[in-house]
């Protein structure tokens, strides 16, 4: 079966969207951790992703273009969410009543593998030179150094809100310049 | 089989749930976990089971889903309102059923409502407690007064917003409330209610297990309505972009002309991911490969000014 026809068939067929499912998380939570790096929060976008497509699935419409991309769609979606507040939605997983199991270390390497991590990093390294100073400081010191807002606002002498606006913006120019090296 | 163990744990945990069948049973099971977990509390601190099962005011905080079928599935469209309606006549108009019986129950930690009467019945769920209406009437009294003082100046810094709405908490007697800063855009002003889709604002900020308010940081109300209000002036530069086929200078121009008293940046996106969906005639634009508006928000490095920001797509 196409990805469209299971995503029709899952309409009545909760083991259909099971298989969508199967084909496409891998690939969903790659995507997710090398936009945000971070396996926790690739995890919830995953859940919350396929929760917000299982409620959307009547309104899919078979015309011809490639499932992938629907969920790809609803992906971007979530992930812009990230983006803006830094937190990822989780309505659709509370609505269906899914319980998200936690995330184990094992799970946690596989994805960095999955991710092609210690390659992303090279390329994360080059993309990271190309953001705006400030922005660069901001992201290294949440991602990396996984400090909070209020820390990052010390070490660059900013407020706290403009340690969040740096490290949201570096976060989205970097996800765009990864994205075009991909 | 995923050679990641949570990537399989989590397809189950989906499967599990939306197979409706075995969500009734596995319902069952934990409200009598629940149960037990209440009976334990009552003797360990007073708690009573109602408030442990039901917690009308932690309902009543929370998200009422519609569901336009008389089944646990969509179309569901989900509202946060604080307006003091009743569920169902929010969903009456949610869902443009006016005329249909709808009927509210307690799905998990939120309200559901369905049409036909028996629909919650039959599905195993919950009726609506008692005092829900009261909590209900409770949470639209608190939203009314802390909009009031949200929109009391068209920008209140954070944490001063914070202290006011902790005095609005305590003075209405939510007693165990706090009020405290979380996220937003970096901006200057706190902001307590969000904008819903047609510019209207709704309580946003409230966490009942937490018994948290909670405060974000955002623009000054006067440019959020510029920005995102109904009929507002960004949004209707953004649906312009799609009226004629346009460079990214022609967007920049179009921007700058519909903002003439804010510093305009733009930021070129590039290509959206693949699959997303524009409504037409932006998307006609987009995928003819013109540039377009993909959408409007504060600048706050614009300097003295709060500037606005434009993000442009474009395929090439």
């Amino acid at each position: 079966m196409t990805d469209a026809e299971l995503i029709l068939a899952s309409r009545d067929d909760p083991r259909a969207f099971r298989e969508l499912y199967d084909r496409w998380a891998e690939r969903l939570l790659a995507y997710f951790y090398r936009r945000v790096l971070d396996a926790e929060v690739a995890a919830d976008l995953l859940a919350e992703t396929f929760a917000v497509a299982y409620e959307r699935r009547r309104r899919f419409r078979d015309v011809g273009k490639p499932g992938g991309a629907w969920l790809y769609g609803i992906a971007a979606k979530e992930l812009s969410h990230w983006f803006r507040r830094q937190e990822v939605e989780r309505r659709a997983i509370r609505r269906l009543g899914i319980e998200v199991p936690p995330l184990d270390e094992r799970s946690v390497a596989a994805i960095e593998a999955l991710a092609d991590a210690d390659e992303h990093r090279a390329a994360l390294a080059a993309a990271l030179g190309r953001i705006g100073g400030d922005e660069r400081a901001a992201v290294e010191l949440r991602v990396v150094g996984e400090l909070g807002y209020a820390e990052i606002a010390e070490r660059l002498n900013c407020t706290e809100g403009a340690a969040r606006t740096r490290v949201h913006r570096g976060l989205a120019r970097l996800s765009k310049l990864m994205e075009a090296t991909s | 089989m995923s050679e990641i163990p949570f990537v399989d744990r989590l397809g189950d945990a989906i499967e599990g749930a939306i197979s409706a069948p075995q969500r009734v049973k596995r319902r069952r099971r934990r409200r009598f976990g629940g149960l037990a977990v209440a009976v334990f509390l009552l003797g360990a601190g007073g708690v009573t089971i109602a408030e442990i099962l039901d917690a009308p005011e932690k309902l009543a905080t929370g998200q009422v889903a519609c569901y336009s079928e008389p089944k646990l599935e969509p179309t569901v469209i989900s509202v946060q309102s604080a307006d003091g309606r009743s569920p169902t006549a929010l969903c009456e108009d949610v869902l443009q059923m006016h005329g249909t019986a709808l009927v509210a129950c307690v799905h998990h930690d939120f309200v559901a409502v369905f049409p036909g009467r028996d629909t919650c019945a039959r599905l195993g769920l919950r009726p609506l407690p008692g005092g829900y209406d009261a909590a209900t009437a409770k949470v639209a009294r608190l939203s009314r007064a802390l909009l009031a003082v949200e929109r009391s100046a068209d920008c209140i810094a954070p944490r001063t917003l914070v202290r006011r709405a902790q005095t609005v908490l305590d003075a209405r007697g939510w007693m165990g409330w706090k009020a405290v800063r979380g996220g937003g855009d970096g901006g200057p002003c706190g902001w307590i209610h969000q904008l819903g889709g047609g510019g209207e604002p709704y309580l946003d900020g409230l966490r009942p297990r937490e018994r948290e308010l909670v405060v974000t940081s955002g623009p000054p109300h006067s440019l959020a309505d510029l920005l995102y209000g109904e009929g507002s002036r960004g949004n209707r530069m953004v649906d312009a972009t799609g009226r004629r086929c346009l460079t990214v200078a022609g967007v920049r121009a179009a921007a700058r002309a519909a903002f003439p008293r804010h510093p305009v940046s733009v930021r070129v996106s590039g290509p959206l991911a693949e699959g997303t969906s524009i409504e037409a005639p932006r998307g006609t634009r987009y995928y003819e490969g013109c540039a377009i508006a993909a959408g409007v928000g504060p600048d706050y490095d614009a300097g003295a000014r709060i500037g606005i920001e434009v993000e442009v797509a474009v395929r090439d």
